[in-house]
This record gives C-alpha cells, sequence and structure tokens, in this order.
C-alpha cells in the first residue's frame, strides 16, 4: 500500500501553524492531517482512510515540546514523546500514573516517535475500519468511512468503534486540561470534554485547530494511581481493556479517588459514581468488588476490537478490582 | 526483551537477537574456519551471516532491473463469485497501462499445483473465483502509473454466489462441488490400519477420549512474496523467494507452455518460508507478463495480498480414543481428523497422508487406525506450514495421552518413558527402524526438570490467590524427507586451479542455514577447511536438483548428497596418484599434496586439463533415501530417518484473566548428530515461538484481520528462556548421522503448554488456541474454585 500523494507543510512556529491550517482546513478525508509522531496518521494514511491533500508536519514547532512546572501545576506540550514522559523525574514523582499509563503504549520504539498529544487525539479504531480500502470495500463501508453501515452493531446509526489510546485515562484521573489553539486564539477545556462519544466524530476539535498543551492540575498531584492494560501479547498491541486509578488515601480513609476506563468505549469514560462510592471509605474487598461492578457497568465494548465484548467487560471488572486493592496495601 | 518489543521476528524466536546483541559488544572469536576434518559439530558462523548484516544480501524485492514495469494483481473481494469484465482495452488505455492480463493470456495450462495429480489452481480464475483474494487479472506498466491505480475500480462485474465456509458446509450432501471428481468436497483420505483397534479399545482396562479442533494459522514470514522476470530470448528468468526452485520450473514451464530447459528460476534470499514460499506466488504472473511483453516486470505482494492468497496451516477437526492396561502399557489409539484444505489442493493430499503415519506419537501402539480427509471450502487453500499437519495432530495426541496418563495414575512423563519407541519395536506402519530411535533419551533428558517444575508450581500454588502454575510435556516424531516418495538431492563438487572448491548446491536455504550445514559435511568429507569453499547456490541453471527445502530434508538429503559428493572428489583425488584410501590431503593455493605413509605426492592443479564443468576434477552424488510405498492400510516404509524431540512447559494461568504465560521451555532433541548446534538451537527457539503462538494467540480468519496488527504472531515479551538439549542418537543412513530439526522443533510445544495448562488449572479447551477469552470462559463453565468471581 503506497502513501499517496500530498502537500507538506513545515512550520516553525504556533502561530504560522494555525496560519497555515486556518484557510486550508479542507472537508472529509481530504481535510489536512496534522502530522506528529505519525505512528497512527501514516499506517492510516497508506489504507486511505484520510486521503489529504496537505498534511502539516509541527514536529519543528519547539514552544509545543517539554514538560514545565508552573504555579498552578504541570504542563506538557503535546509534542512531548512518550519516551519523555517516561523519563520525567517531575512526572515519575508526582504524577505516576501517566507514567505507568505511557510506559504501556506499543513498544519503545514507537514511543520514541509517538507523543502525548498525539494519543489524546488518537483515531478510535474498529476492526471494520482500519483495514485497506479493497478489505473495507469488500465487506460493505461503515458509517465511520464511506458508508451507511454497521459491522459491529447490525441496523445502528451510531458508530461504536473504540478509543484505544492509554493515557487519556490517566488523564483523566487526574482531572487534565487541554489547551487548544486556533485563528480566535487559545481555548481551554477539561480533557474531559473533548471526547463525545461518538465513534465516527470522536473528539472536539475544529478543523482549524490544534492542540497545543496538557495541563495537569497541582490538586491532583501527588496521589497514589495505577494503570492495568488488558493485551493478548506481552508488547505492541493496542488496549482491549484499560483501567487507571488514582487514589488519595488519609489514616486509611479513601479521601478522593477517580477510575477511567480506556478501550471499552468510543471515548475513555470515567466512571461516575466510583468517586462517590469511594469517598470516605476504608478500602476492602467488598468495595473493591462494588466499583469493579460500577466501573463494568460504565463499559460497553462492542465487537470493535478482538476477544469477546462479555470478556473485555468481565476484564474491566478484575483490573478495577485489583487495581484498588493493589493500591490499598 | 522490552527494547525489542515492537520487533517482529518470525524465525528467531527472539533470544538468540538478544544474545547476539550482548555478544556484539564483547570481544570474541566468532568459528568462521576450522582445520580440515573439523567443521561437523563446531558451531561455525553462517557463511551469509556477513551479507546479512551487512544488508547486502539480495531478497525477493531488493533488486529491479532497469526498466522493469510494475505488476498488480486483482483480486476476488468475496469468498465466491462469479464474475465479468468490461472493457480492459479502454481501461488500459485510460489509466496508461501497458497490458492487462488475464486466464486468456496464458499460452500452456491455466492450472499449477504443488503436487502434479492433484494441480487445480488457475493462475487467473476462468469464470468464478473460489476463495476471497483469488486472482482474476493482473496490471503491468510504468511503475507510477500502476501504484496510482485504485484496483477496486478495475472493470469488472462480480457476481457473489454462496459460499462453503466450513467443513460441515462442505460435507453436506448437495453441497457445491468446488471440483470435478472430488465427490463431498473431500480431495484427499488418509488412512493408516495396524491390528484391531475395535477390539483393543474394548478390551482396554482404562481409555480416555478427546475432541479438539484448530484453526487457519498465517506463516507471517516477515518477507512477503516479491520477485522479478525478464525474457532473454526463448528463456524465461524468474528471481524471487522461493523454496522449491525446480517445482517452480516445472510448474512455470507448463503455464508457458514451453520446454523446462526455457525456464531459469534464481530464488533469492528467503525471509522466512515455513512451507508457504513451496507453492507459487508472485511468479506466474511475472513470467507471463514477462513473457508476453518482452520486457522485465516485478512485483512485491503487500502485507495484506500476502495474507489473503498465500497457504494457511490447515484448520483440523479431531477426535481419538485411546486405550491402556492398568500397567500403562499402551493399547490402541483410534484417531480421525478432517482438514479444510480451502478452494485448492496445495499440499491438502500431503498432510492428509503423514498424518495417519504420525498419529501415533512417538510410542509404540499395537492397535491402531488413524483416517483422515482433506475438505475443500471456499476458503484460501490450506498448505504447508512446518509439520504438514503433525503440530495439529500433536494437540490431539498428547493431551489424549496425558489423561490416559492420568486415569492409570502414572506420572504423565514415567507414561510416556515406559510406551516410548525403541529401535526394535515396530512403528504404526509396521516399520522397525532398528537405530537411532532416540525418543526415551529426549524424555529422560527432560526428568530432572519435570521433577524440580513439578514441586516448584505446587509449591507456588499453596500460596498463590489467582495464580496457578503448570508444568507439561509432549513428545513427537517426525519422518525427514517425502512420504514413501522419491526425493533425490544432487550436489557436484568441483576442484578449481587455484586449489579453491566449488560446491553447487541447489538446496535454498531459506534462513535455517542449510547452506552451512551443507558446506560443513561437504569440506569435512572431502577434509578441506570449510573456508577454501566457493557456493554456488540454488539456481537452476547452474546448481544439480536438490529438491525442495520442506519435509525437514535439507540436512538428511541433500547433506548426504554434499557428504556423498565430498567422499567423491576425495576418491578422484586420490585416484590420480594412485595413492590408498587413508592417504591425507592437503589443499594449497594452485596445488594439492597426498600424504601417504612416507611418501608425498604434489599435484600441480595449473597442469591438469579443465573439464565440462570449469573444474580440474568434479564429481557429483546423488542421494535419495530409501523408502516404501504404504499398502491400502498404510504398512510399509515411509521414511528412512524420524527425528525425536519433547518439550516441557511451565506456565502461570491467572484466573481471574485466564491469560497464561509461559514462563520456560526445556526443549530435548534427537538430532541424530548436530552439524552446528548453534544453528540447531536457533531452530529449536524459532520452533518454539511459532508453537507458542499456535497455542495462545494465532487463528487466521479468511476474510478478517488480514493484516500484523489483527493477526498476532509473539512478540518478544511472550517467549520465555528456553533450553535446548541436544540428544544424538545417530542414524546410519543421514550425513554423519544427521536427521532434521525444521519442523521437528514446533510440534511438541503447543500440547505441553496445553498440557501444563490442564496441569495448573484441570481445564482443556475445545478449541485451540487458548486465548484470554476462551480460558477465562471454561473456568467459569467448569467453576473452578477460587476463580468462579474473581
Amino acid at each position: 500500500m503506497s502513501l499517496a500523494d500530498f502537500k507538506l507543510l513545515r512550520p516553525r512556529t504556533l502561530d504560522e501553524a494555525i496560519s497555515l491550517l486556518a484557510p486550508q482546513a479542507g472537508e472529509g478525508a481530504r481535510a489536512t492531517r496534522v502530522i506528529a509522531g505519525g505512528t497512527d496518521l501514516i499506517p492510516s494514511m497508506r489504507q486511505k482512510l484520510f486521503e489529504p491533500e496537505y498534511v502539516l508536519d509541527i514536529r519543528q514547532i519547539a514552544e509545543l515540546k517539554g514538560i514545565r512546572e508552573t504555579e498552578q501545576g504541570t504542563e506538557i506540550g503535546a509534542l512531548t514523546t512518550l519516551s519523555c514522559i517516561e523519563r520525567s523525574s517531575v512526572l515519575k514523582q508526582h504524577y505516576p500514573v501517566l507514567v505507568e499509563a505511557a510506559k504501556t503504549v506499543a513498544s519503545p520504539v514507537i514511543r520514541n516517535m509517538a507523543t502525548l498529544g498525539g494519543n489524546i487525539c488518537l483515531d478510535t479504531r474498529c476492526l471494520w475500519y482500519n483495514q485497506s480500502l479493497t478489505w473495507r470495500k469488500s465487506c460493505g463501508f461503515c458509517i465511520k468511512k464511506d458508508g451507511d453501515l454497521c459491522h459491529v452493531a447490525a441496523g445502528g446509526k451510531k458508530c461504536w468503534a473504540a478509543f484505544s489510546g492509554d493515557t487519556p485515562a490517566a488523564l483523566l484521573c487526574l482531572e487534565a486540561e487541554i489547551e487548544l489553539a486556533g485563528p480566535q486564539g487559545t481555548r481551554r477545556l477539561p480533557l474531559n470534554d473533548f471526547y463525545t462519544g461518538e465513534g465516527d466524530s470522536y473528539r472536539r476539535l475544529q478543523l482549524n485547530e490544534l492542540l497545543t498543551r496538557i495541563i495537569l492540575p497541582k490538586a491532583t498531584a501527588d496521589l497514589s494511581g495505577t494503570y492495568r492494560k488488558l493485551r493478548i501479547r506481552g508488547s505492541i498491541d493496542y488496549p482491549l481493556a484499560g483501567v487507571a486509578i488514582t487514589l488519595k488515601c488519609l489514616n486509611g480513609h479513601i479521601e478522593s479517588g477517580r477510575i477511567a476506563l480506556t478501550a471499552v468505549n468510543p471515548a475513555p469514560v470515567l466512571v461516575k459514581k466510583a468517586s462517590e462510592v469511594l469517598q470516605g471509605k476504608r478500602l476492602d474487598e467488598e468495595l473493591a468488588e462494588l466499583v469493579g461492578d460500577l466501573a463494568a457497568k460504565t463499559a460497553k465494548p462492542l465487537t470493535t476490537s478482538a476477544l469477546t465484548p462479555e470478556y473485555r467487560r468481565e476484564m474491566i471488572r478484575v483490573f478495577t478490582k485489583r487495581a484498588l486493592l493493589a493500591l490499598a496495601n | 526483551m522490552d527494547a525489542i518489543g515492537g520487533v517482529l521476528c518470525r524465525c528467531t524466536g527472539y533470544r538468540k537477537i538478544i544474545s547476539a546483541v550482548i555478544d556484539a559488544g564483547r570481544e570474541q572469536i566468532l568459528m568462521s574456519s576450522a582445520p580440515a576434518g573439523t567443521a561437523v559439530g563446531n558451531r561455525m558462523v553462517r557463511l551469509d551471516g556477513l551479507a546479512k548484516i551487512t544488508g547486502k544480501e539480495i531478497y525477493g524485492a531488493d533488486e529491479i532491473p532497469s526498466g522493469a514495469l510494475l505488476l498488480r494483481v486483482i483480486r476476488c473481494p468475496f469468498h465466491r463469485a462469479g464474475f465479468q469484465f468490461g472493457d480492459l482495452e479502454k481501461y488500459a488505455k485510460q489509466n496508461a497501462i501497458t497490458c492487462v492480463l488475464t486466464a486468456k493470456d496464458v499460452p500452456g495450462e491455466n492450472r499449477y499445483g504443488v503436487i502434479p495429480k492433484f494441480a487445480d489452481q488457475p493462475v487467473f480464475a476462468e469464470s468464478e473465483a473460489r476463495f476471497k483474494g483469488e486472482a482474476v487479472a493482473a496490471v503491468a506498466g510504468a511503475q507510477a502509473a500502476v501504484e496510482k491505480l485504485d484496483l477496486t475500480q478495475f472493470p469488472v462485474v462480480w457476481n457473489e454466489l454462496p459460499a462453503l465456509m466450513t467443513i460441515d458446509q462442505a460435507l453436506t450432501p448437495g453441497a457445491p462441488q468446488l471440483h470435478h471428481g472430488r465427490e463431498q468436497n473431500v480431495l484427499v483420505r488418509g488412512r493408516v490400519v495396524r491390528g484391531d483397534v475395535d477390539a483393543a479399545l474394548r478390551n482396554a482396562e482404562i481409555t480416555a477420549e478427546l475432541e479438539v479442533e484448530t484453526g487457519f494459522v498465517e506463516h507471517a514470514c516477515i518477507e512477503p512474496e516479491a520477485g522479478f522476470a525478464r525474457r532473454a530470448g526463448d528463456t524465461i528468468e524468474i528471481q524471487a523467494c522461493t523454496q522449491s526452485p525446480y517445482m517452480d520450473r516445472s510448474d512455470i514451464a507448463r503455464i508457458l507452455g514451453i520446454a523446462e530447459a526455457s525456464v531459469r528460476i534464481i530464488p533469492t534470499a528467503v525471509g522466512g518460508g515455513f512451507g508457504t514460499k513451496l507453492d507459487l506466488s508472485v511468479q506466474p504472473f511475472l513470467a507471463l507478463a514477462a513473457w508476453k511483453l518482452n520486457l522485465p516486470v516485478r512485483m512485491v505482494y503487500s502485507r495484506t495480498e500476502s495474507m489473503i492468497s498465500t497457504t494457511k496451516r490447515h484448520p483440523a477437526r479431531m477426535w481419538a480414543k485411546a486405550g491402556a492396561g492398568r500397567d500403562g502399557k499402551l493399547q490402541a489409539l483410534d484417531f480421525r481428523a478432517d482438514f479444510n484444505t480451502g478452494a485448492y489442493s496445495s499440499w491438502g493430499p500431503t498432510v492428509s497422508a503423514r498424518v495417519p503415519v504420525h498419529a501415533s506419537g512417538p510410542y509404540f501402539v499395537p492397535h491402531y487406525r488413524a483416517l483422515t480427509r482433506a475438505v475443500h471450502t471456499h476458503l484460501v487453500p490450506a498448505g504447508a506450514f512446518r509439520g504438514f499437519g503433525v503440530p495439529q495432530m500433536a494437540i490431539a495426541q498428547e493431551q489424549l495421552y496425558d489423561e490416559l496418563a492420568d486415569r492409570v495414575g502414572m506420572d504423565r512423563l514415567e507414561f510416556r518413558i515406559l510406551n516410548s519407541l525403541t529401535n526394535d519395536l515396530p512403528t504404526v506402519t509396521g516399520q522397525v527402524l532398528g537405530e537411532g530411535v532416540g525418543i526415551r533419551a529426549c524424555f529422560e533428558a527432560l526428568r530432572p526438570r519435570w521433577k524440580a517444575a513439578r514441586k516448584e508450581a505446587v509449591d507456588f500454588n499453596s500460596s498463590a490467590q489467582h495464580l496457578r502454575r503448570g508444568v507439561g510435556v509432549a513428545g513427537m516424531w517426525y519422518g525427514c524427507g517425502n512420504t514413501s516418495l522419491p526425493n533425490p538431492s544432487t550436489m557436484r563438487v568441483g576442484l578449481k586451479s587455484d586449489g579453491r572448491i566449488a560446491l553447487h548446491q541447489g538446496a535454498v536455504d531459506i534462513g535455517q542455514g542449510s547452506a552451512t550445514v551443507v558446506t560443513q559435511i561437504c569440506a569435512d568429507a572431502l577434509g578441506c577447511s570449510i573456508d577454501r569453499f566457493d557456493l554456488l547456490s540454488g539456481d537452476t541453471s547452474i546448481t544439480p536438483d536438490c529438491g525442495k527445502t520442506s519435509a525437514s530434508r535439507q540436512t538428511f538429503v541433500s547433506g548426504k548428497a554434499a557428504y556423498m559428493a565430498g567422499e567423491a572428489l576425495r576418491r578422484e583425488i586420490l585416484r590420480l596418484v594412485k595413492a590408498c584410501d587413508c592417504a591425507k590431503i592437503s589443499f594449497e593455493n594452485g596445488s594439492v599434496e597426498v600424504h601417504e605413509d612416507k611418501k608425498l605426492h604434489r599435484i600441480s592443479l595449473a597442469d591438469l586439463p579443465i573439464d565440462k564443468h570449469g573444474y580440474v576434477l568434479t564429481a557429483e552424488a546423488t542421494f535419495d533415501p530409501p523408502t516404501r510405498a504404504l499398502d491400502e492400510n498404510g504398512q510399509g516404509m515411509p521414511y528412512a530417518v524420524y527425528g525425536f524431540g519433547a518439550h516441557l512447559a511451565e506456565i502461570e494461568v491467572d484466573t481471574e484473566l485466564g491469560t497464561i504465560k509461559v514462563l520456560r521451555i526445556t526443549a530435548a532433541h534427537d538430532v541424530g548428530r548436530a552439524i552446528n548446534p548453534t544453528l540447531i538451537e536457533g531452530q529449536i527457539e524459532g520452533g518454539v515461538a511459532q508453537g507458542i503462538g499456535m497455542a495462545l494467540m494465532e487463528e487466521f480468519f479468511p476474510g478478517k484481520g488480514e493484516n500484523l496488527h489483527d493477526y498476532l504472531i509473539p512478540s518478544a515479551g511472550d517467549i520465555p528462556p528456553i533450553e535446548s538439549i541436544l540428544i544424538e542418537d545417530p542414524s546410519s543412513i543421514g550425513p554423519y548421522g544427521a536427521k532434521g530439526i525444521g519442523e521437528q522443533a514446533v510440534i511438541p510445544t503447543a500440547p505441553a503448554i496445553l498440557n501444563a495448562l490442564h496441569d495448573a488449572i484441570g481445564i482443556r479447551l475445545r478449541k485451540i488456541p487458548a486465548t484470554p477469552d476462551r480460558v477465562r470462559a471454561e473456568i467459569l463453565r467448569c467453576g473452578i474454585t477460587g476463580a468462579s468471581r474473581g
């Protein structure tokens, strides 16, 4: 599968990037795509999932790189690679859950290229979507691209392609905010509001906007946390189910706790009732079971990925329970 | 291991890569030379090693003749469909394509197949395509024009037809028949019967029964099929990756309707074959285009194209019942298997024939019946994949024997030792091997680790919560070479006037290292140091026929031919000076010295005439292992030599997750004589990795998952430490006693892991691979204590 022709734009500053992006945003499959690490975009372009006229390469924009401690918390440039996240002593010390999640992404070689911004913006995935053009055509084009069928939920009108990034689950637990830059300036929103829950139009990012920064608030620094990932192989693969948890405990009681899931819904999601249920309690087997059930109920896995949906939902329950008990000890 | 986590390797099993990387930083001596007569048994460096690590080796896609056109194939998008072409000329003109090829453009027979008697696969389907991915047409033209094409726009109208997707559908009376003369879609049946199995099972004090199914397995060679062809006058030359240049030559000659002598096959280096590169892939398309256009034409399969169109491991549906006495002695085995052979015959007949010969395992079974069928469906053809069906069969048979041992109340390893085949006991085909039956030695070599591992597992399990450890063992035997069919190899070795040795060896080295092994053997037989050798490898115009690289035959058959050729050349040299057999030869630049007692003969090579091969002396030798046809009950002598082996798997099961982690594999193999221990370990570790894949994750669904993101092969993180134990119980037939190892290595891994799974938590799956969702579902179904709800 060869890469189709496209025009490469290589801005050196954020302003330049926005000025290039805004007038040439394009539409649909031809819309301009932003390339950072390229580890997801390039394979997708080979499969003709995107056929952009322009590709905007933002890798030379220095201001989008690096990790900075500020008064409000810690800011991470969207271009920061996952390897940098893994190695960052600041993050290891204050936001261990993010480091743990970053470490599970793909493989070291890919993490050297892949960026945190890219992992947040990662396209949703489905066995019926991430395939070659010939293959998709032979099965019938689906809602997410070129068609109106859903092979996962027959007769359905909603796209269920699964969000399969690892780090966003951790970021949700850290109440991360993101900064988007566009022609009208920058706007900031909680990461949780970035995702729509729809498999096809899965994120709230205007065609002329760029994700520039991830802000981890001071309030969630130093929480204990962990990330659990289901995959068949010992490396490389996307999560088939993922659970991130952060906890703050005082004298054996939970002051606050957050749980987020990935790879089992069209968006990474917080388990809403979990925080409420956990608050003020002492963590024991029974509570862990209860919260595990809550998490499993939040998960809506379908046949978008390998292994049966029932199994993947069950693993959300097991992972949640185990992760809670591990953090309690 | 984590550092190479994202790198896929299908040959090595990763562990040797790590040791090589670690070794590269150390000062150490690599054995690239050895004194005359000491090459065999040493860890000689691969002769092609330097070319491989410096990137100089030429693989299928590496060479592009100037002015070469690019070729792409249009494939059927349905499991079964009729089709009609639109205006092809107009399409070619509009898209600036040099030519479009269809079935009409095949000058000879539009039919090929690895076994001529069963040849049934068209180069291009004629009116109906029988599997999703079957070729119906090809386009050739300038690279830019052809690369740009969206082949889904090719002018063809499809008429999708109901397809047979399963063995049951294909066997249903009234089902559409794929091929004329193959009633009920049965391609072929296999049968081996000995003694009275029904009576023996009725009378057996203890019996056990088992059913199990396996799926398609993809070879996933890291190098997809690729090559080029060009016409030179009345000769067609094809340079491509292949395991079987001489078979390619015959098929291409038939397809083009020309003489075999007009076809030249030049095999490139091969980046993994495992059986799938025995069948034609790019070659017929390239040959047709280059022949018609008189221009060089090249093509490289995409990963998806390779996965949808090339052969797979046969899915097997197996049932078996075995009986033993209270003393633990095996009395009878009844075995049945149906193989889904897909749309075309490929190696289906071989799988059906080989499995019944092997289904006893390496044990003495007096009463025996094994019946097999290969059944056509509208799916991708299943063909040869490391072991010709025997790895699937071992999954049934070795699990069944574990069940039997448990019912007898015997230790599972001791049960196997008790029942091991010996030099004197007959096999299920009535053959008494008489020598080299090293299976018992393999099992005994595992005994210390077996005992220790069992104890460690029990200790671990007594305190673990969700984790359970288990230990499993499985044995195997595997006949080297074709089943009751001739499979000769011929080697030619020439002495050049400058004192160097030319070895014309047609055995295609597909990465396993046969070229090095064959040279080691020839060097010792001749009595000459290996660094004097110049290799001329696998070009059908310059090497005699060494058959195909399959059936674990190259070390054994081609190695023996190399041994005989080396000895023959030595005799020729001695004859020149009328020296006796015990004389010692030393090779110098431009001369050869023969030392006999106190006499010294010096032969000046420049004084000798040059023969028709261009050498001062030439010797050629052919070896064909002695076999005898099987009768209607499968009795006879299918192979001259068998390889034996046994693996011990230690695993950890997470009962809540259903995941299996392989902790360690100990592999004992009787290789007769280890010609090159490093290369043998390489084969074992690579075989274990494929066995782990087969046991735990690999299942190809035609029409789905046609890429290496969805089809999972083991990564570095999935491969445990592997200890190889080499047993040398020599065969007097093989070179220096050697037997094959290529396929033997993969067979026992999967059943050993599945036996370990049973040992750990007491479950046996009906469907393999043991993916975590299947394991977890079975755990819940069986209500295994402590795991029912985490």
